[in-house]
């Protein structure tokens, strides 16, 4: 079989492409990595196809033993050795046969990726290969109800010659900010009171133990919610729910498809991998903008993978 | 049945990536604007989105990401980085404002076979004595009507039924029990539902359906979808264990 043996999976390794679309009739979520960002970059420094698998490592560390040639690449907030050598993040590793990989997370986020060349070939469910437990959708074998298990083999295809890329420091997102995430209000706004509103803008919250792939709870100053907005509806990633105590739950990647609780508004797209990779007891703000600043922040992002891909234009394929 | 809906108020911003628009039923021909709004037919929602969803996927290809229908609602998900609020909220719009093909054609009727037995109805007695009547009036209550899927979400396949008889409806348990089975029929307020799979969950467990419900790799993968009708038939323990049915540990 051709792939990599898994010798220690670490506390949660899932399996994740960029998401499982077009099921929310159904009440199927997209699940997808926490950190949309690290992971478009681990694919786009091997040339992934745009939809590839790549492995989603909370905490770490994540530990194989390659079975074939293959080529890596490890993004976020990393840490990697390969053989008992560190080894720099966001960059690409040639491993043979035998070789150890260990993949950790630093203190300063939650999820670090790993991707392989040609993209990790698990049984795609629904059209993709992201892994939601909870659903028991995507995962080695397409209906896995758990994370990744020491003595998994991930099944990844030899590859010798993809190009050894690095991506430029100033191009790699930045994990040691304080988390400031931005948002943009929804409908529902101004039905939250002038003091509720100030509120969210002005309390700092804390990142509670018992968030998760759902949505991230917090703890904070009690926000008082508006009466009678409890229609339940499709909600997005982001969405800022409201719960009748008062506290904010941030819908993350694996969020139910239809929420009932009130919503001033939701976090921008490019803000959701910062959101994904706090941790427990980190401390977060919310600061409310506009459309145009949502779609300036996007376009930025955008703006570093073309000039990373325009870095790796004239790179050359490994020879060995 | 009025097949037609409208779109009432502004489409509205949900994030970047989201709009969501307000859906109520059309009036009649010639009649006037009533002065509250009633929900669509979820029949008619469901036709709605497919058109929506044929309008943005000629339009916007892979830039359109999901749609989430609910009972007066719909959010269009889109790829912020590919298409603008603006030219989504116009494709909506123009979407939803035109007629909708055969929405009554679509709407089919699924029988669900149901075990109301004591070892699976772990709330049939308290839903009896908090209605003042008995377990076996429940039971024919529940089976006698005919529900509406108003709603999938919540787990994969969870339909919300609507259409329970009133004099069933009883608010949420006070807590939720951290495990409620596969199969299990459950009420709470005026919605009936069945779990298709193991879950947390707080509404009043009356039986248990054997079906599998919810089957990625079946065509399709749910035996309803919203706008459709269900009736629940009773059966005995010994065909609810044919038909594949597990009785496990109570409660």
């Amino acid at each position: 079989m051709n792939g990599l043996l898994i010798r220690a999976a670490g506390p949660r390794s899932l399996i994740q492409d960029r998401g499982r679309f077009g099921h929310h009739g159904l009440g199927i979520t997209t699940g997808g990595p926490l950190d949309w960002i690290a992971w478009d970059w681990a694919n786009r420094l091997l040339d992934n196809p745009a939809d590839a698998a790549a492995v989603e490592i909370t905490l770490g560390p994540l530990e194989l033993e390659a079975m074939i040639p293959t080529t890596l690449a490890v993004t976020g907030p990393a840490t990697l050795r390969i053989n008992n050598r560190t080894r720099p993040a966001w960059q690409c590793h040639a491993v043979m046969p035998g070789d150890r990989i260990a993949v950790g997370v630093k203190p300063a986020g939650l999820c670090a990726y790993l991707a392989l060349a040609g993209g990790v070939q698990s049984r795609p469910m629904l059209g993709s290969r992201a892994t939601v437990t909870r659903e028991g959708l995507g995962g080695l074998h397409g209906r896995d109800t758990r994370p990744l298990r020491t003595g998994d083999f991930l099944p990844v295809d030899p590859d010798i010659g993809t190009p050894i890329r690095s991506l430029a420091h100033h191009l790699r997102p930045d994990y040691g900010q304080a988390a400031t995430l931005r948002m943009l209000p929804g409908f529902q706004w101004r039905q939250f009171g002038r003091a509720a509103r100030r509120q969210l803008a002005d309390a700092r919250f804390t990142v509670s133990p018992q968030s998760s792939r759902m949505g991230l709870r917090l703890t904070g100053p009690p926000i008082p919610s508006p009466e009678g907005a409890k229609t339940s509806e499709g909600v997005c990633a982001g969405a800022i729910q409201i719960t009748p105590d008062g506290q904010p739950i941030v819908l993350l990647a694996d969020r139910q498809t239809i929420g009932g609780y009130p919503k001033p508004g939701a976090v921008i797209t490019a803000d959701l991998p910062r959101l994904g990779q706090l941790r427990p007891g980190a401390m977060l703000q919310f600061q409310p903008v506009t459309p145009a600043t949502a779609r300036a922040a996007l376009a930025q992002i955008f703006q570093r993978f073309e000039a990373g891909e325009r870095s790796w234009r004239h790179d050359t394929p490994q020879t060995r | 049945m009025t097949a037609a809906l409208q779109l009432i108020g502004p489409i509205r911003a949900a994030g970047d990536g989201g709009l969501i628009a307000e859906l109520a039923a059309a009036p009649g021909p010639g009649a006037a604007q009533p002065a509250t709004h009633r929900d669509p037919a979820p029949a008619a929602v469901r036709a709605a989105t497919h058109a929506v969803a044929d309008a943005l996927t000629a339009a916007l290809g892979r830039g359109l990401i999901d749609l989430v229908p609910s009972s007066n609602r719909l959010l269009v998900l889109f790829d912020p980085s590919s298409a603008t609020p603006s030219t989504v909220r116009r494709l909506l719009r123009k979407a939803l404002a035109q007629p909708l093909a055969s929405v009554d054609d679509t709407a089919q009727t699924v029988t669900l076979p149901v075990y109301y037995g004591p070892e699976v109805a772990w709330d049939l007695s308290a839903v009896a004595a908090a209605a003042g009547v008995t377990p076996e009036t429940v039971i024919d209550w529940h089976c006698q009507a005919e529900y509406t899927v108003r709603a999938i979400g919540f787990a994969p396949g969870f339909a919300y039924l609507g259409g329970l008889d009133s004099r069933l409806a009883q608010p949420r348990r006070a807590t939720p029990r951290v495990r409620v089975p596969a199969g299990a029929v459950a009420i709470a307020e005026h919605q009936t539902a069945i779990y298709p799979a193991e879950s947390p969950g707080g509404w009043h467990v009356l039986g248990r359906c054997p079906v599998v419900l919810f089957d990625p790799e079946r065509k399709p993968p749910l035996p309803y979808a919203m706008g459709d009708n269900v009736r629940f038939e009773p059966i005995d323990r010994e065909r609810f264990l044919a038909l594949g049915g597990q009785i496990d540990a109570g409660a």
